[in-house]
């Protein structure tokens, strides 16, 4: 048997030796691992970036009280970035299959066309699910834009599911009572009060009234800090309000998380039937709003700025 | 003379793509051969998802000697008074690299015959092959790593041979070479392979089948062979299946019977829209447990095993909401969708039931299974099942109210919702055509017609359906009453109703045109009455008018006489006299008082055949009249007795529709 943090394990090792950093989850809510600003900003601009990381996903309307066996409001995604993309990147990727214990020879591995676009991003890619004899595994992207602007050059975004890879190296069936975290925990022992708890919050405490107040709150407050001038002191190799000099910055990782606080307000409005289907796009577009602004500043630091005199 | 081979090796293209691209690389490959005005034999081109292979026989291995007249400066500036050539005409010469007697003249120009000797073929090949790769256009396209090109995925190697030697070029990052792969994961090394019964022989061994067609009969006959029972090979599933796959084997797998008690649609759904998997029946033409697999590699007793995890747990997730499900009522369902909005203005879902049911009620002269069906139909929006297999609305209401215990009717009219041409009775017509109309009434009340290409709410689908349910249910008259009643459902909600009707007009008769493409424009035009809305939103009317109008417009006399009665009247119109009803006694004209007879004579709505057959003995009296008789006469008790009766001719003639619409050809 093979149990969840082995399998984290494995692909950890697989990428380190790559040349993927592996980095940690990020540190607000975010529904996958491509809202981490390791996805969601450093994959513009010209810089090489290799990467791999777990991420704690949460989405709310996915909850199902723990009553079904594979699906949960809060999950990890094992997200890798690779930009460039190298030209073996999918024989890379089977590789990694081998590595965590499928065996390609043995098991039929597929690429089924799969597009994927995040309108509140205002991201898309090409690219396919992978299949391992019919369970999707992996959501394999080639991202082509991300908050509106082209992604140059391009990087392949590799997103697995552990629990589920998990559970079909095992030939399981539920993450509650089958999947081990390790020899002697279980997924339950860590996840299970956790994830219960959520679906009564997400579903029927979670006051609407509130939240979309916040959503007002935090979606200026993102606005506000974005279009902060902010400027190097070269003196002292700070960034500071004060205007020390003519070399401008811009506070893009802060605004960035008060717009994913934006998104997962919004997805726990949402998951309570809280948005109607016109208000929908008004909110998504929005959040789209926030973060493209934030990759358009992000995106400026890449610009070439006219030689001084 | 040689062969010309091309293997492009992509990372696996979209199955949709595949067949479309290695017959567009043919195509691209030939007509640049044409261009170089190289000659060549037969061509051929096969594909898997993960490269496309075409090969061009006898190609000629140089390119003939081209001539082309190129222009040279005008005589006058070529040649000075003594007939000497001029700096200019030399410079022209010189530039051509021709002598100067091999100039030839007409009236104006000196021109230059200059020869453009032949290459080698294979030193046009290159460019040839890989503006051909580069011309290749997809319904979407994407960037990778660092290049600039857009394709329809990355692009792994090239295989290029012309007469067994390598024809060299690149495609961003990628050159060309004499090698290919075999299988992804069976037999990745590459091989050397310079002509296509090599090449093909090569990728048998590694477990490649290049071919389409014999990757399509071993999925049927293997599917055939493999089967428990009858496997469902639906063409397009099949289709998915050969260029989902290089070396395609069938297998069958089984998943746990407990799962049987799922309603079909949702076991047909997993099976063959989710997985691809295709569904097994037994002789009465029952779902059973098994299914058939199709592999592209692995070993059968994992693939097997993985297959069937992966269904049971679709199933155990279906089954999961399926049993939630059952705790509650058809009613706590409908209730639930008090909280789904079906449009900002338009108000929930809940309130909507309403006014399908009253509605579906007023269209089937108040049958009570109609008025029942159109209440529940949308209630299934809120069940957990339908949440999670969107496809499947109305079909899984249908299987609730079956659940439920209610009537035959009831559950057919809710689950052939979306499928007018599944329509057995008129309880679910009548239900059908309640949600077609309310829809089209709040939307088109609320001024949000489609444009262009933009159809956001359906509304072009929905005219369709009337169109279609009228055409199979030959007793439905227009809609337009039917709509105005559906307009009237809308209460307290402020909806432009003229301007829904009009609208509603445009749809159907652009509905029209596209559903009889195949009838003359001119016709359909005359048939559709556009400015009578009435009868425009009848679709049986237009339909027997076309066919009217389609045997009529075969006889050129019988269209101008038809014409003449309708033009004057439009006229009198346009000029403002009002026309009164039919008044014989003013008449003045005896072969006007034959027509008025004749004319009594039709009777409407018969079939195409009989009413033209009436139109046309109706010929000799229209020209009788005209030929004997004067309209425009100065005495306007006669003149407006005389239009009336071209009036009261010409109401009849527009039951085969407007005559004056149709050329004559």
């Amino acid at each position: 048997m093979v149990t969840f943090q082995e399998i984290i394990r494995r692909l950890d090792e697989y990428w380190a030796a790559q040349g993927c950093a592996i980095l940690q989850g990020y540190d607000v809510e975010v529904g996958a691992g491509t809202m981490h600003p390791a996805t969601t900003l450093r994959c513009l601009g010209p810089e090489s970036w290799n990467v791999a990381y777990v991420q704690p996903s949460r989405r709310p309307a996915d909850g199902r009280y723990t009553r079904n066996p594979m699906r949960n409001q809060r999950y990890y995604q094992y997200q890798v970035v690779m930009k460039p993309s190298p030209d073996n990147i999918v024989d890379l990727y089977m590789e990694s299959l081998n590595a965590i214990g499928f065996d390609t020879k043995k098991n039929d591995i597929r690429l089924v066309e799969d597009d994927w676009e995040s309108q509140a991003a205002g991201a898309a890619g090409v690219g396919w699910e992978v299949w391992v004899d019919g369970t999707e595994v992996t959501q394999f992207t080639f991202f082509q834009q991300m908050g509106g602007y082209d992604c140059d050059p391009v990087c392949a975004e590799i997103t697995y599911g552990p629990e589920r890879l998990c559970l079909m190296l095992n030939n399981q069936n539920s993450f509650w009572t089958d999947l081990q975290w390790n020899e002697a925990m279980s997924y339950k022992d860590t996840e299970y009060d956790l994830e219960m708890q959520h679906n009564v919050y997400n579903f029927e405490v979670a006051s609407t009234e509130m939240l979309l107040q916040v959503f007002d709150l935090y979606e200026a407050e993102s606005k506000r800090v974005i279009e902060t001038p902010v400027f190097w002191d070269e003196e002292l190799d700070i960034l500071t309000t004060r205007e020390a000099s003519e070399k401008k910055g811009a506070l893009v990782y802060p605004a960035l998380d008060l717009a994913l606080k934006c998104s997962h307000i919004f997805n726990i409005l949402d998951a309570r039937g809280a948005i109607s289907v016109t208000e929908r796009a008004a909110y998504i577009n929005r959040i789209r709003g926030r973060i493209r602004a934030c990759c358009g500043k992000y995106l400026e630091k890449f610009k070439v700025s006219a030689p001084a005199s | 003379m040689p062969q010309l081979l091309l293997e492009l090796g992509m990372e696996e293209l979209p199955a949709s793509f595949v067949e479309r691209s290695f017959q567009q690389l043919l195509g691209e490959v030939i007509s640049r051969l044409d261009e170089e005005a190289i000659s060549y034999g037969v061509g051929e081109a096969i594909g898997t998802p993960r490269r496309l292979i075409i090969r061009v026989e006898n190609v000629s291995d140089t390119q003939p000697d081209r001539t082309a007249q190129v222009r040279g400066p005008a005589l006058k500036a070529a040649y000075a008074e003594d007939g000497s050539p001029t700096k200019a005409l030399e410079g022209f010469c010189r530039g051509q690299g021709v002598s100067l007697d091999s100039l030839s003249k007409d009236e104006t120009y000196v021109w230059a015959t200059k020869l453009t000797p032949g290459k080698p073929t294979i030193e046009v090949l290159p460019a040839v092959l890989e503006e051909a790769i580069r011309a290749l256009t997809f319904d979407k396209s994407m960037r990778w790593g660092a290049n600039r090109m857009r394709f329809a995925r990355p692009i792994r190697w090239i295989l290029a041979s012309f007469g067994g030697m390598h024809v060299p070029f690149s495609v961003e990052t990628v050159s060309s070479g004499l090698k290919s792969v075999g299988h992804r994961f069976n037999s990745p090394e590459s091989f050397e392979a310079s002509n296509w019964d090599a090449l093909v022989a090569e990728l048998r061994s590694r477990q490649v089948e290049p071919d389409p067609e014999i990757r399509r009969n071993r999925i049927l006959e293997g599917a055939q062979k493999m089967a428990t029972g009858t496997p469902e090979l639906t063409e397009a599933l099949v289709e998915e299946n050969v260029y989902l796959t290089e070396w395609p084997d069938a297998l069958e797998g089984e998943f746990k019977s407990e799962y049987l008690s799922l309603p079909e649609p949702v076991l047909v759904t997993a099976m063959a829209r989710h997985e691809r998997f295709f569904p097994v029946r037994n002789p009465a033409g029952k779902i059973t447990n098994r299914f058939i697999s199709i592999r592209n590699g692995g070993e059968v007793s994992t693939v097997s095993r993985g297959n069937a995890w992966v269904l049971n747990a679709r199933f155990n997730d279906a089954k999961f909401f399926f049993d939630e499900d059952s705790h509650f009522s058809m009613d706590d369902f409908l209730a639930r969708t008090d909280r789904m909005l079906f449009q900002e203005k338009l108000g929930s879902v809940r309130k909507r039931a309403d006014r399908l049911s009253s509605l579906a009620g007023l269209l089937s002269n108040g049958n009570e299974d109609a008025k029942r069906a159109g209440l529940y139909m949308k209630a299934d929006l809120s069940t957990g099942l339908v949440s999670e297999l969107a496809s499947l609305q109305g079909i899984i209401g249908g299987e609730y109210a079956r659940r439920a215990g209610w009537s035959d009717d009831i559950v057919h009219a809710i689950s052939v919702q979306y499928h007018p041409e599944r329509a057995e009775n008129d309880i679910a017509r009548s239900v059908i055509a309640a949600d077609q109309l309310d829809k089209l009434a709040g939307y088109l009340g609320l001024g949000l017609a489609p444009s262009g290409s933009s159809d956001p709410y359906g509304l072009r689908r929905a005219a369709t359906v009337l169109i279609e349910l009228a055409w199979n249910w030959p007793s439905t008259q227009s809609w337009l009453p039917s709509f105005r009643k559906a307009l009237a459902q809308f209460e307290g909600i402020a909806l432009d109703c003229e301007a829904a009707e009009s609208s509603l007009g445009e749809l159907f008769a652009g509905r029209y045109k596209a559903l009889v493409s195949d009838a003359r424009y001119d016709l359909l035009e005359a048939a559709m009455l556009e400015q009578d809305r009435e009868e425009l939103l009848n679709p049986n009317a237009v339909r027997a008018r076309l066919a009217a109008l389609q045997l009529g417009a075969q006889d050129p006399a019988l269209v101008q006489a038809a014409t003449r009665p309708l033009n004057i009247v439009a006229a009198a119109k346009s000029k403002g006299i009002s026309i009164g009803s039919l008044n014989e006694a003013d008449l003045d004209s005896a072969s006007g008082s034959d027509l008025a007879n004749a004319a009594r004579n039709l009777v409407a709505r018969s079939s195409p055949e009989e009413l033209i057959e009436q139109i046309r003995n109706l010929v000799p009296a229209i020209n009788g009249f005209f030929d004997t008789t004067m309209v425009m006469v100065d005495d306007l008790k006669v003149r407006d007795a005389r239009l009336a009766l071209l009036d009261f001719v010409g109401q009849k003639l527009l039951l085969a529709g407007d005559w004056t619409k149709v050329v004559i050809e």
